[in-house]
Parts: C-alpha cells; sequence; structure tokens
C-alpha cells in the first residue's frame, strides 16, 4: 500500500474508532460503576438508529434527528434501569440474571423496531455541504467520516471534562474505584447509577444518530454494535474511560488495516487484537484487578 | 360471596365440555374430508414456506399477501376445485424449515410446497420434498442446486444466470474492456460474483480485481479503496449491505460506473440509498417499472395496501400463484401423483409480471428475460429507467 493508502486506512479506521467510543462509553460506565452488565445497550444502538432515519432529513433536520436519536437513546437506558430496579436485589451481584434480563430486553426493544419499521433497512443523508470528499493523494477520504470523528471526539472530550473536571465525575469515578467506599461515605449509589445509565444512553443514541449516514439502521445491528462494545470494554478495562478511547482506537484502526491489508481473515484480526491484549493483560489495558 | 348451587355449575361446565368436544370433532371429521384429493372435485392442498421472522423476516408478510392475492383474483379455485394455502414460517433458518416441511406433509398432507425464500432452506428442504415425491416450487432465484432433483422447480432463474447476462452485456454493448468485482462474502455474493465473471470473460473482458466483503458489513471504507479504477465495477450485495455499498461507493473516490444485480438497487432499498443510486445500471429478470398486462393487474391488485412495494419477491410470488393455478388445471386428478403434479408444474407456460415464463425441462429453473435498467430519478423519486431486454446472444 502507499503512504496515501496508510493514511487513509488510518483516517478511516480513526473515524470508525471514535464511534465506537462513544458507543462503548456508556457500556463501560454501567459495568465498571453499577458492576451491571447491560447487553441490551445493542438495542439501545438499534432503535435509536431508526428514530435518527425517521426524524432525520435534509439541511437542518440532520441535527434534529441526532438529537432525537440521542433523547431514544437516554430513555430507553433509563427504562432499561427501570426493570432491573424492579429486581435490585437480586440483580445487583448476580452478573448471569443481569445478562438474562438485559438480553431479553435487547430482544423486546428489537422487536419494537422491525414491528415499527416493517424490518426493512433504512438509511439517513448527511447534510449536503458534508457530502464531499477530501483527497489524500490518489485517494479520497469522505468528508462526513472526518464530521463524525470530530463529532464523536467533542463527545469524548465532553465526557473526559466530566469525569476529571466535575463532582459528578469524580463520584463516578470513586464508585468504580470502591463503591463500598462510596457508600461508607454517606453518598447514595442510586441517583449516581441513574445517572450513568441516562449519560450512557444518551451517548449511544448520539452515537446512532451520527453514524447513521454511515452505518444506517438494520436488523441486525443490535447484535453486531454489541459485540464490539463489548469488545472494547473488555480490550480497554472495565469503568475505565481512558482504557475504553485506546481500545476503541485501536480496534478501529486494526479493524480497517486488517480489512485491507488481508481481507479474507479481516474479522478475525480485532479478535485477534482482543486476545493478544488479554493475554498480556487480563484486566483489559487500564482496567483494575478483580477484588 | 353469593353461593351458586354446585350442581347447575356443575351443569354448566359438562354443558361447555359437551358443546367443544362436538365441535372438535365437527372440525377433525371436517379435516379429514378435505384432505388433499385424490379427485378432481377434492381441495388441492398447497404448503408455503416463508421467512416472517429472522434476517429475512421482512419478506414473508409481503410475500404471502402477493400469493393470496393472485388466488384470490381467481376465486381460489381452478375449475371449480377448491385451492387451499397453508403458510409456515421458516424463520430464516434451515433447521425449521425442515421441521415445517415435515409438518406440512405430515399433518397437513400437503400435495406441493412451495419454498423456499433463502438459499439454505431450499436446499435443506429439497431432499425430504424430493424422497417422498412431493412437487417443490421456489418462488424466486435460488441457488442452483435444486436440479438434480426431478420435482423440484424454481418460478425465477438462478442469480448466477442473470450475473452471466449481464456479464456478457457490460463487454458486448456496453463496451467494457476491464472490471473489479466488489461482492458479499456468501452464497449469493458468490455465485453472482462468478456468474458476472464469466459471462464478462466470455464477451472478451478482463476481471481486474474481486474483492469480498463480510456479510452485515456496513462500513465498506477499506474496501472500496482497493477496488482502483477500472473500466466497471460489478457489485454483488442484497439488502442492507446494499444501501451500505451504493451509499458510499463514490465518496470514497471510485470512479468507474457502477452495476449490479438486480438485488442491488431493488425497490426495497432504493429509497433508502437516495440520490447515490442514480446512474447505477443492473441487470435483472424483474423491475417494478416494466410494461406488460401482468406487471399492472400485479401491481393494481398489491396496491390496495399503501405500505405495498413491489419487488422480485412479491413478484415471484404472484407468478408462482400463476403458475400452481395453471399446473392444477392441467394435472386434474394427478394432484395427488407427486411426480405427474411436479412435471405438470414443470410443463407450465404463462405470463408472468416480468414476460413470458417457463421451465427449462433439464433443471427446473425457469427461463426468463434479462433486463438492462438504470436507476435515475424522476421527480425526486427514484426509478427503474428500463433500458431494454438483454437479448440472450449478446
Amino acid at each position: 500500500m502507499s503512504l496515501d493508502e496508510w493514511v487513509l486506512q488510518l483516517a478511516i479506521g480513526l473515524s470508525f474508532g471514535l464511534l465506537l467510543f462513544l458507543l462503548a462509553s456508556g457500556f463501560t460506565l454501567t459495568f465498571g460503576l453499577a458492576r451491571f452488565v447491560n447487553l441490551s445497550h445493542g438495542a439501545v444502538f438499534l432503535v435509536a438508529a431508526y428514530v435518527a432515519t425517521e426524524v432525520g432529513g435534509p439541511g437542518w433536520r440532520f441535527a434534529l434527528g441526532v438529537l432525537a436519536a440521542g433523547l431514544t437513546g437516554l430513555v430507553l437506558s433509563l427504562a432499561t434501569y427501570g426493570i432491573a430496579r424492579a429486581r435490585w436485589s437480586r440483580l445487583g451481584s448476580d452478573e448471569l440474571s443481569q445478562v438474562l434480563l438485559t438480553f431479553g430486553v435487547l430482544l423486546v426493544f428489537a422487536e419494537v423496531a422491525r414491528g415499527s419499521w416493517e424490518g426493512l433497512p433504512r438509511s439517513l443523508e448527511e447534510p449536503a455541504f458534508l457530502g464531499g470528499s477530501w483527497a489524500i493523494g490518489d485517494a479520497s477520504f469522505p468528508a462526513y467520516r472526518a464530521f463524525m470523528g470530530g463529532g464523536a471526539l467533542l463527545l469524548a472530550f465532553g465526557l473526559y471534562w466530566l469525569q476529571e473536571r466535575t463532582t459528578f465525575g469524580a463520584l463516578v469515578r470513586a464508585g468504580v474505584d470502591d463503591r463500598e467506599m462510596l457508600e461508607g461515605t454517606g453518598i447514595s449509589a442510586r441517583p449516581l447509577f441513574t445517572s450513568v445509565f441516562a449519560l450512557g444512553g444518551l451517548l449511544a443514541g448520539l452515537a446512532a444518530g451520527l453514524g447513521a449516514p454511515v452505518l444506517g439502521a438494520s436488523m441486525g445491528q443490535e447484535f453486531s454494535i454489541l459485540v464490539l462494545a463489548f469488545v472494547v470494554v473488555v480490550l480497554g478495562g472495565p469503568g475505565s474511560l481512558l482504557g475504553a478511547f485506546v481500545a476503541s482506537l485501536a480496534v478501529g484502526v486494526a479493524d480497517a488495516l486488517g480489512k485491507a491489508l488481508i481481507p479474507t481473515v479481516a474479522e478475525f484480526t480485532m479478535m485477534a487484537l482482543v486476545i493478544l491484549v488479554l493475554a498480556w493483560r487480563p484486566a483489559g489495558l487500564f482496567g483494575l484487578a478483580e477484588r | 360471596m353469593r353461593i351458586v348451587r354446585s350442581h347447575s355449575v356443575g351443569g354448566r361446565h359438562a354443558l361447555l365440555a359437551a358443546v367443544a368436544a362436538l365441535a372438535l370433532s365437527l372440525t377433525a371429521c371436517g379435516g379429514e374430508e378435505s384432505e388433499g384429493g385424490g379427485d378432481e372435485s377434492s381441495p388441492v392442498r398447497v404448503g408455503v414456506l416463508l421467512p416472517y421472522t429472522g434476517p429475512f423476516g421482512l419478506y414473508g408478510k409481503p410475500m404471502e399477501a402477493a400469493l393470496r392475492a393472485r388466488l384470490a383474483a381467481d376465486g381460489n379455485k381452478v375449475d371449480g376445485r377448491p385451492v387451499e394455502l397453508v403458510f409456515e414460517d421458516e424463520a430464516t433458518d434451515p433447521k425449521v424449515a425442515v421441521s415445517k416441511a415435515t409438518k406440512l406433509l405430515d399433518q397437513e398432507d400437503v400435495n406441493a410446497v412451495v419454498c423456499c425464500a433463502t438459499g439454505g432452506a431450499t436446499l435443506a428442504v429439497a431432499p425430504i420434498l424430493s424422497e417422498r415425491k412431493v412437487p417443490q416450487l421456489g418462488p424466486i432465484p435460488n441457488p442452483a442446486g435444486l436440479s438434480e432433483y426431478d420435482t423440484a422447480a424454481v418460478a425465477a432463474p438462478t442469480a448466477a444466470h442473470d450475473a452471466e447476462v449481464l456479464g456478457r452485456h457490460a463487454a458486448g454493448e456496453l463496451a467494457y474492456k476491464q472490471a473489479a468485482i466488489i461482492a458479499s462474502d456468501f452464497a449469493y455474493g458468490k455465485e453472482v460474483a462468478e456468474g458476472f465473471k464469466a459471462g464478462f470473460e466470455s464477451g472478451g473482458g478482463q476481471v481486474v480485481k474481486q474483492v469480498f466483503a463480510p456479510l452485515g458489513t456496513q462500513d465498506f471504507g477499506s474496501y472500496l479503496t482497493q477496488l482502483g479504477n477500472p473500466d466497471v465495477v460489478f457489485a454483488g450485495f442484497a439488502g442492507a449491505d446494499a444501501i451500505g455499498l451504493v451509499k458510499q461507493y463514490r465518496k470514497f473516490g471510485v470512479k468507474s460506473p457502477l452495476i449490479g444485480h438486480g438485488p442491488l438497487v431493488t425497490e426495497l432499498v432504493l429509497n433508502a440509498i437516495g440520490p447515490a443510486a442514480v446512474g447505477v445500471g443492473a441487470g435483472f429478470y424483474y423491475s417494478s417499472q416494466l410494461d406488460n398486462a401482468e406487471n399492472k393487474k400485479f401491481t393494481d391488485a398489491m396496491s390496495e395496501n399503501p405500505k405495498f412495494i413491489p419487488s422480485h419477491f412479491t413478484a415471484g410470488a404472484w407468478a408462482t400463484g400463476s403458475v400452481l393455478l395453471d399446473a392444477i388445471g392441467r394435472a386434474g386428478a394427478d394432484t395427488s401423483d407427486g411426480e405427474a403434479f411436479a412435471k405438470a408444474i414443470r410443463e407450465t407456460e404463462i405470463e408472468a409480471p416480468w414476460g413470458p415464463l417457463r421451465f427449462d425441462q433439464e433443471t427446473g429453473y425457469a427461463v426468463a428475460p434479462t433486463y438492462y435498467y438504470e436507476v435515475t430519478d424522476e421527480g425526486g423519486k427514484l426509478r427503474h429507467d428500463i433500458k431494454g431486454e438483454i437479448s440472450p446472444s449478446s
């Protein structure tokens, strides 16, 4: 591959990786803080993506579509939390029950999407001014992907600021580190969990909306997106936003390069990366050792 | 709390039980009488396996509606003989298809089975139906492989056939010299890629690159950048993948014209693709824009449902209905003889929404024209602009 092509693949990988980060950040927060495996995340993305294609349109309506998707994500995520809350005493510590419950919720959300949109794949047109391509030597890079990556980066910075510079962020970090201690200082974990679920859902929804012109909305995404989010969280270490960030970029770039260099085993390269990293650091790149 | 005299409650229950038992026994008797018939006046029962759930689940209901509509157009009878359809869900899963097919044979006593809309299910069910000598009729293009079963037929050409004809057309009429192929990395994509390559090379062209993307790929960037800039690019994708591929095609600097097998720009995904579809060419046996009497009859009958979008799925189901009605009429009492019925099906010649339909007696697949069309924007709506039928010898 020529230098231009390397740069192009890198750019493709980074823009996808940044989108992945938005997705995975919600997942890693609920997992790290609440020790809650929220498998419904994939279906939250799916429904939000469909909503984005429904509400979104040409011109300024695009922004409306993205916001609507974010809102959908927030609402659905809170709904999942509400359902889990009903049986929290049993679910709180039993990961298998969490898996069963949230997987069931995923299936229900996915069926709602199938029923509402006839199971047909849909797409969203990006705003006209972002429709062009930038030349990287001989190759072309779509302008929208740069925008998508940029938007995700902005949100990532926002998340970083939230986590490092606000009280809320401090509480979340403390809760991830040692929840018993946090509760010992008199801070109730419940409102914190609610906020984290809401935030995770909002980010997943925004990712779905931003990604709609590239990824579209189609049945089956609830599983493919879930697997990717899972890979990122496992790789980066549960609860660590920095870990999720690095892992997302690594997965995105590995995926793009894998497809370009060895297309026949493209899907394997991502998983191979996971295996290698976990063999080296079982708790993930930035994960905390299990207590 | 009211006290109800126990014997009247018991009496009511007993009466209900008796009525229920009577009703059940009546329906059981009714069922036996309507068994797929051995004589010319008894009903003909046809099992239909469609995907109502699973990845292809979106096709089940529309195809059922089209098949029912075709039969209803003839009053659900052939020469006064009722034709009954029994629908089952194959769930886009060959294992489920096999168990449902067995159910249709054993419990529903069907004379023929329409199967299936998914290649895997079709091939899984074929040996069972063949062994029991029950005719099988595929409603849409299926993978090659049914030809070894004498009792099987498909009311459509194979996907490879149309792709090959398109390949020859691309090298011939369209005069492209070099082509690159990008297709979905599973049975369908591989089949059309091979078909196109065979046709293109036989027409004097040269295939310079082949790229395969996994089924369900959402981001085609890395694959599109490998195509270079040949004279033409052939794409073999369906469903959500088709949307992604066509939308992202120009974005990665590929300047070559894009042509594909029908499903790439089928009506079902055309609107989701949007303006990026304009100018894309396709070779296929059906387009909703075809101007003939049967197609008009089909689209008129179906347009009562505002959500209806015509496509080869529903057109195929409609044509399957036509084939069944015609074959039953000629088979008469022979509908209970599997091999005779299958022969009658293969000898059918009818008008389908895409033109004349007849079966290749050797393989059982339909012989149908291949049309070349391009997507155009007519007043904001995306349409197929049919350039014409590709002559088989071009």
